[in-house]
């Protein structure tokens, strides 16, 4: 977050807001590892309603390709970067974050078509439990794209000529680097999510 | 931080002495492993053969993701102790959550 | 923030510039003074419940009142008051202690702090509308929306969210600051045991708070959305809260005590002019207290009907908590046998500290067993207990530090004959308080009732505590006038005045706003203290001089952004618009942060510190 001159002391050699990026997962990761142990708790509780055993498997196996390809796109953005092909580094981004719409696009007709069978947030506390999760991973993923439709608003990487060799640790490399580790992360809960709340419960 | 002395050493280049995984290769093991996933919830094998097996293919495809997506195989470990630390404790929330929903009498 | 004025300077600019200041020292002050002031507010609160308890029957103010009082006097207490104390010693010590010139992400500091600031304003602004009044751990379904129709709990989640965020970024920031700004020579190990303990406090911060975010978003949901997690009549269970808010609650408390333990560990070696004995004992119980802390929540569940076996292994590992512990309380006292000691005030609070503190602990020994817990939970026994480790403890070191670091935040000493005053009241009156409360407790009054009837053995005990809490108010309206005067007069403290150890004493008081002319080299744990006595080189070396510094720039957008997420947050309950505006504040104020040039002008390297 912040623009400077040379480069600062560090006495571990690492990037502070790469350092800054990684504290904050280790955090939220136990934010949404609670969402799943809530999860647990309720998910026998469907009240007659919709329970785990209606969950659209297909309709989010697919959900989980988009994202697992969408930190593919993110990975071959920051690779662009590294080699001064800013075009691609461009085309790549923007990419993941269609990618990441498309996602939310999926979510939003899965919420929809949940709401409309009966299954809302109050309606059963397998509801509530399964909405507060998908929700805020949902609300994760929204931000996310946000960042992504921001790096390229801003222009972060506008001072990289055509075919430079970036170094690792240049800072609007580092600026995508973190905008991605957040990326793979909100990726990341969703390979959890997906096993534990939409696979485990099917079985 | 601003401070524009040079008493000291400079952080070393991040990334730049190792070889760069192959990303598209990952990405279609992680595919091969959703695929897996998918088609092993809808067998009729044991329950617990089913949960033990989707479980491990869920911690690889988050090993993949983590380890060389994240980088976390070629960067500093610190930053993999920040992502382990995080999920021992997050496994603990789920764990105890889990058991101790097991010791209340009458549930 | 720069270091030359300019020539017409307005109240306004001046004004302006704390608005604006990304400074950690500056910050350092804007967190004291506004603990202080809420500080004040929840004593405040407290002195009304004790007169309200002093006699039998009392009629000052009726339950509804009293229950509020309770729950804010312990919210405020905790959030608003102790953690926002010890982030004032943070913010000031621990870029001097490890050589650094700020913490790894200034502007972000300044967000956690008007965070502090919203949040706890908004906290408090509950009184108007009914402020909370589920108690503190605010447990359902008392605090669903059938049994707590108000507002009041809103505030208190929404309160908490918006706290529970700036301590989590706070968090964030010191931790990578402790990792990545250390000074040359400066290893994890040579650090000071109180910037150990911001370092391990960060992470039960960071590693605590995301179940208890969790939990006060169901509840919100409960309350607004009518889901039922903690709702039985729903199918609900209240237990669930308690296991989350718990799992936050107890490893909070060691963030409320474990930075008042740093600071009596660089208090007690001063004034003995003595190492700290065992360092590396010292260091390694905080951080086991730390990973021990995260194991043991359920202890406050004992009556709660967990079954034998989940209590057996709470009552275990709570009971093994004493051991690190018990190593810090040893070697805090080794470290003054055989010391050629001084008796200042700092020092007075630091070995209360040590003994009040043990106290405190022993009592909490005594329900970490669950079958004595069985008659000691919600009863003045453990009033008691919280009050000896929080008070005796946090506050009393708290104390210690506000006396011993004075100098070096603004250049002047507090008038030391006052001061001992100060600690003599404060020491009486907290024993007279709430020593009785022991007795109290066992011979079975219950927490949290507003009145109580004449006869069962509680009446003379009541006013002898009533009687204590009035003495230390005595002694805080003292202590006020101490600070106010150590307000004013001249700067003459000089670097050291203490005869310390460790870097913060390298530098002026106060420090110039770059901390330190130049890069201090550093050979030990005790870099200041071998440099005079030791035989090694000091810290700073004149001639290495740096004359091209830049601090960063003054910014208003983590103020603007802070102000957002107060609105967004206050708007849930005053009005929807008003949360829409704020989540549009924060989204452009955190995209003009991040497009915002962060290199401020040069700051002049100077022998005498013009600091603020």
């Amino acid at each position: 977050m912040a623009a400077h001159g040379g480069h600062p002391a560090t006495s571990l050699g690492l990037d502070m807001r790469k350092l800054g990026m990684w504290t904050f997962i280790g955090s939220e990761s136990i934010f949404f590892g609670t969402l799943i142990a809530n999860f647990f708790r309720w998910r026998g509780s469907s009240e007659g309603g919709l329970g785990p055993e209606d969950l659209d498997i297909n309709l989010t196996g697919a959900g989980a390709f988009v994202l697992l390809m969408s930190s593919l796109t993110m990975v071959l953005a920051l690779a662009a970067m590294r080699s001064g092909r800013m075009k691609q580094y461009r085309l790549w981004i923007a990419s993941t974050a269609a990618l990441g719409i498309v996602f939310i696009g999926m979510q939003a007709f899965e919420f929809t078509s949940f709401g409309l069978e009966g299954l809302g947030m109050s309606s059963s506390l397998f509801g509530g439990a399964f909405f507060a999760l998908t929700g805020f991973h949902g609300l994760h993923v929204v931000v996310g794209v946000i960042w992504l439709i921001s790096l390229l608003i801003f222009g972060v990487g506008r001072d990289i000529k055509p075919g430079e060799q970036v170094a690792g640790d240049h800072h609007s490399f580092i600026s995508a680097e973190i905008c991605g580790l957040f990326w793979h992360f909100v990726d990341l809960a969703w390979v959890f999510i997906f096993t534990l709340i939409y696979l485990l419960p099917s079985i | 931080m601003s401070v524009e002395s040079t008493a000291h050493s400079t952080p070393e280049s991040e990334g730049t002495g190792h070889a760069h995984p192959n990303y598209v290769g990952i990405a279609i093991f992680l595919f091969v492993v959703t695929v897996l996933e998918i088609v092993i919830t809808f067998q009729s094998f044991s329950l617990g053969f089913m949960t033990a097996s989707l479980i491990i293919l869920m911690f690889l495809k988050a090993a993949g993701v983590a380890l060389y997506y994240m980088h976390l195989r070629y960067d500093s470990r610190v930053f993999s102790y920040l992502m382990v630390g995080g999920a021992m404790v997050s496994t603990g929330v789920i764990l105890a959550v889990a058991a101790l929903n097991n010791f209340l009498p009458g549930q | 923030m720069t270091q030359t004025l300019p020539v017409a300077q307005t109240w306004k600019s001046d004004v302006w510039s704390w608005i604006t200041t990304v400074d950690h020292k500056r910050i350092a002050k804007l967190y004291l003074f506004a603990a202080v002031a809420f500080f004040a507010i929840a004593g405040t609160e407290s002195m009304i419940m004790r007169t309200q308890l002093a006699t039998p029957d009392g009629t000052l103010i009726d339950g509804s009142l009293y229950n509020q009082l309770f729950t804010m006097h312990g919210v405020s207490m905790i959030f608003i008051a102790i953690m926002p104390l010890n982030a004032g010693f943070f913010n000031l010590l621990v870029p001097l202690h490890i050589g650094a010139r700020d913490v790894a992400f200034p502007r972000l500091n300044a967000l956690s702090f008007w965070m502090f600031l919203f949040g706890a304003i908004f906290l408090n602004l509950s009184f108007f509308t009914g402020a909370p009044d589920g108690g503190w751990f605010a447990y359902p379904p008392l605090t669903g929306k059938e049994f707590s129709p108000g507002t009041g709990m809103e505030h208190w989640i929404l309160g908490l969210a918006v706290l529970g965020t700036s301590s989590i970024i706070s968090s964030l920031n010191f931790a990578v600051t402790i990792f990545n700004l250390r000074a040359p020579g400066m290893k994890m190990t040579r650090m000071p045991v109180f910037t150990w303990m911001t370092l391990v406090t960060s992470f039960l911060i960071l590693f605590a708070f995301p179940p208890f975010t969790v939990a006060s978003v169901l509840l919100l949901t409960d309350r607004i959305v009518g889901t039922g997690f903690f709702n039985p009549v729903a199918g609900g269970d209240p237990v669930l809260w308690q296991h989350l808010f718990w799992f936050m609650g107890h490893p909070e408390v060691y963030v409320l005590i474990l930075p008042p333990m740093g600071i009596v560990s660089e208090v007690l070696p001063t004034f003995a002019r003595k190492p700290l004995f065992g360092y590396t004992a010292v260091v390694f119980s905080g951080i086991s207290i730390g990973f021990m802390g995260f194991a043991v929540w359920a202890h406050h569940m004992f009556a709660v009907g967990l079954g034998p076996i989940a209590n057996g292994v709470f009552t275990a590992i709570t009971m093994l908590i004493a051991i690190p512990t018990g190593v810090k309380v040893l070697n805090w006292s080794a470290t003054l046998f055989r010391a050629s000691i001084k008796i200042t005030t700092p020092m007075l609070f630091a070995v209360s500290f040590v003994a009040l503190f043990t106290i405190g602990g022993l009592s909490g020994m005594m329900h970490a067993a669950s079958p004595v817990d069985m008659q000691h939970t919600d009863t003045y026994f453990i009033v008691a207990h919280l009050h000896y480790v929080l008070f005796g403890g946090s506050i009393f070191g708290i104390l210690a530090g506000i006396y011993y670091w004075w100098p070096k935040l603004t250049g002047r000493l507090l008038n030391e004959r006052l001061g001992k005053i100060h600690w003599f009241l404060a020491f009486l009156g907290f024993n007279i308080t709430f020593g009785p409360m022991h007795i109290l407790g066992n011979d079975g009054m219950p927490r949290r009732v507003y009145t109580y009837i004449s006869g069962q053995g509680w009446d003379t005990w009541n006013l002898v505590a009533t009687g204590g809490a009035y003495l230390m108010a005595l002694s805080f309206l003292l202590f006020a006038f101490i600070v106010l005067k150590g307000l004013r007069g001249e700067k003459s403290a000089g670097d050291d005045p203490w005869d310390g150890a460790t870097l913060e004493w390298a530098t002026t008081s106060p420090p110039a706003v770059h901390n330190f002319d130049s890069m201090p080299v550093v050979g030990s744990n005790r870099p200041v203290w071998d440099g005079k006595y030791g035989g090694s080189p000091a810290p700073m070396d004149p001639a290495a001089a740096e004359s091209d510094i830049h601090m960063p720039k003054a910014s208003y957008w983590p103020i603007f952004v802070a102000l957002g997420l107060a609105f967004a947050a206050a708007g849930v309950i005053y009005s929807y618009p008003m949360s829409a505006v704020g989540v549009v504040m924060i989204f452009y104020g955190t995209f003009a942060w991040t497009q915002e040039s962060t290199v401020g002008p040069p700051a002049r390297p100077s022998g005498s510190g013009a600091g603020h």
